[in-house]
């Protein structure tokens, strides 16, 4: 029975438990529900196909995006002079949502942590300093306001000072903890312009 | 009740030993006034862990529970706050701090997140035996240099404050003074600095720290910072773990309970709810008598247990009694 293929269902209760915050409970009643819905297996199964197929990774700022360059890169209305670096693209989201913004981003594909193995080369760092030797007026650290986050931000700050480029961190107003993801516009537009040189 | 108030389980079992043999969760259920509103407070211990809701939804997190939630018990192992190891009297600063100071769980945590990133960084290049990268090590000095600086400053600030209302406590409920009772803050940073106020201690603490960095590499951890502080309770001038009878120490603990209670009404206005697991028997009637005086004066809500209902010295008509026998409470 062994080497059998797994029951369908219990599969896919399985590889949605693998999703965040999805536990087996919740993980079940999902795919009971996925069952049950009329076209939602066929429709999820597509999306997820061309997913598959057609999203990527920006190559310049690794933005998650279906194409490359990714849009924000490609917009020749934005300036080309100040990089906002993020963790996330949910983080690039949010600010670019909020509208205060308008220069380009580089997404770091996550944060410094020692605990998970995590250094400087497991982020898109060395790209980021490619891109700063390349001419910017001004990099714009908006790493989530975590302890994590901050010590990232220090460490970039540590390595792109010496190249002779504006080093700013986005406010406090985002309250410890809170990460960009989850904050409101205002909060991030006003984070945005309080910021300091660091 | 001690588990809502505290979120540890009585006596310091084990969480999984909670559970009864056979059951998958084990739940504790409570309801109380705060504001005027009631609220429903719950905990439930899975093998998962703690779960805890508030009115049936999931607080954001646990400084919102003990916001609501204020609970002081005097448990048995109270005693070794002031003789045992130096874990359990950090605890009892720490968790009293916050009582005085909610922002202080953030701070806690902050410094808490950076010395297990800063220790597994030391122990990964100690295991792979190369050297660490200065800019990584020099980060996370910064983030526990900044978080640790607080720690110990509210953790100072916390003892000044308290050690009046714990004198005014402890002399009436210890049989022989012996004079001036006194906490000393001992640790990562002098006596100077902790006085000098927060830059003075970051500078001591990055100096600690710098100089500690050999031994660090060396021993794969962390050995400079207010994780390893302590402090101790000195009456007359000498220290009470050393030299205290066990009625001393006895007393003292309870004096540091009682106190904790004072103060955070004096702050707060609230009285917390105090839990008191048999201590009568071992108070003389005398002190005995000046501690429920205490706890009338304080209009603080009290649930004690004991095996002897004389020991109380209270009027009748001051308490409600319940018997528990065999796991199950009746009204008296
Ligand atoms: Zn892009």
């Amino acid at each position: 029975m062994s080497d059998s293929a797994p029951d369908p269902l219990e599969a896919l209760v399985h590889h949605l438990s693998r999703l965040p915050g999805i536990g087996s409970k919740t993980a079940t009643r999902l795919a009971y529900h996925i069952v049950r819905t009329d076209g939602l297996a066929g429709d999820l199964s597509d999306s997820l196909a061309a997913v598959r197929e057609g999203v990527g990774r920006c190559s310049i700022c690794f933005n998650v995006a279906s194409s490359d360059p990714c849009p924000i890169c490609a917009d020749p209305k934005r300036g080309d002079d100040i990089v906002c670096v993020v963790e996330r693209t949910p983080d690039l989201q949010a600010i670019d949502r909020a509208g205060a913004f308008r220069g380009r981003f580089h997404v770091l594909e996550g944060t410094l942590s020692p605990l998970d193995g995590i250094g400087p080369d497991d982020l898109r760092i060395k790209e980021l300093i490619a891109r700063v030797a390349g001419g910017l007026d001004e990099v714009i650290l908006a790493t989530n306001p975590t302890v994590e986050g901050d010590a990232t931000s220090l460490y970039l700050a540590r390595l792109l000072k010496p190249l002779g480029v504006k080093v700013t961190r986005i406010a406090r107003g985002v309250s410890v903890g809170a990460e960009l993801e989850y904050t409101d516009a205002s909060t991030i537009s006003r984070a945005l312009q309080e910021r300091r040189e660091i | 009740m001690y588990l809502l108030g505290t979120l540890k389980s009585f006596r310091r079992a084990r969480g999984p030993d909670m559970i009864l043999k056979g059951a998958e969760v084990a739940s504790v259920k409570g309801r109380l006034v705060a504001g005027g509103l009631p609220r429903d407070c719950a905990v439930s211990l899975t093998k998962k862990g703690l779960q805890f809701k508030i009115d049936g939804k999931s607080p954001r997190g646990l400084p919102d529970w003990f916001a609501l939630i204020k609970a002081v018990a005097f448990v048995p192992s109270d005693l070794r706050m002031v003789d045992g190891p130096p874990d359990l009297r950090r605890e009892f600063l720490d968790r009293a701090a916050f009582t005085l100071d909610p922002t202080f769980l953030g701070i806690a945590r902050e410094y808490r997140v950076a010395l297990k990133q800063k220790n597994a960084l030391l122990r990964d290049s100690k295991r792979m035996g190369r050297p660490i990268d200065p800019t990584m090590l020099e980060i996370w000095n910064d983030k526990l240099v900044r978080a640790g600086a607080q720690v110990v400053h509210r953790r100072t600030e916390f003892l000044r404050q308290f050690a009046p209302v714990f004198r005014e406590v402890h002399k009436g409920i210890t049989a022989a003074a012996k004079g001036r009772a006194e906490f000393r803050y001992r640790g990562c940073v002098g006596t100077e600095a902790l006085a000098d106020g927060i830059s003075s201690i970051e500078a001591a603490l990055g100096t600690k720290v710098a100089a500690a960095a050999a031994q660090e590499a060396r021993r794969g951890f962390c050995v400079a910072g207010p994780h390893r502080d302590d402090w101790e309770l000195r009456v007359g001038g000498e220290p009470l773990r050393s030299f205290g009878s066990q009625g001393q120490v006895r007393s003292a603990a309870l004096s540091m309970r009682i106190g904790q209670m004072v103060l955070a009404k004096r702050v707060s206005g609230v009285c917390p709810l105090f839990l008191l697991d048999d201590v009568s028997s071992e108070l003389d009637p005398h002190r005995n008598a000046h501690l429920m005086s205490l706890l009338l004066d304080l209009e603080a809500q009290v649930l004690i247990t004991t095996t002897h209902r004389d020991n109380l010295r209270l009027d009748a008509g001051a308490y409600k009694s319940w018997n528990v026998r065999t796991g199950t409470l009746s009204p008296d």
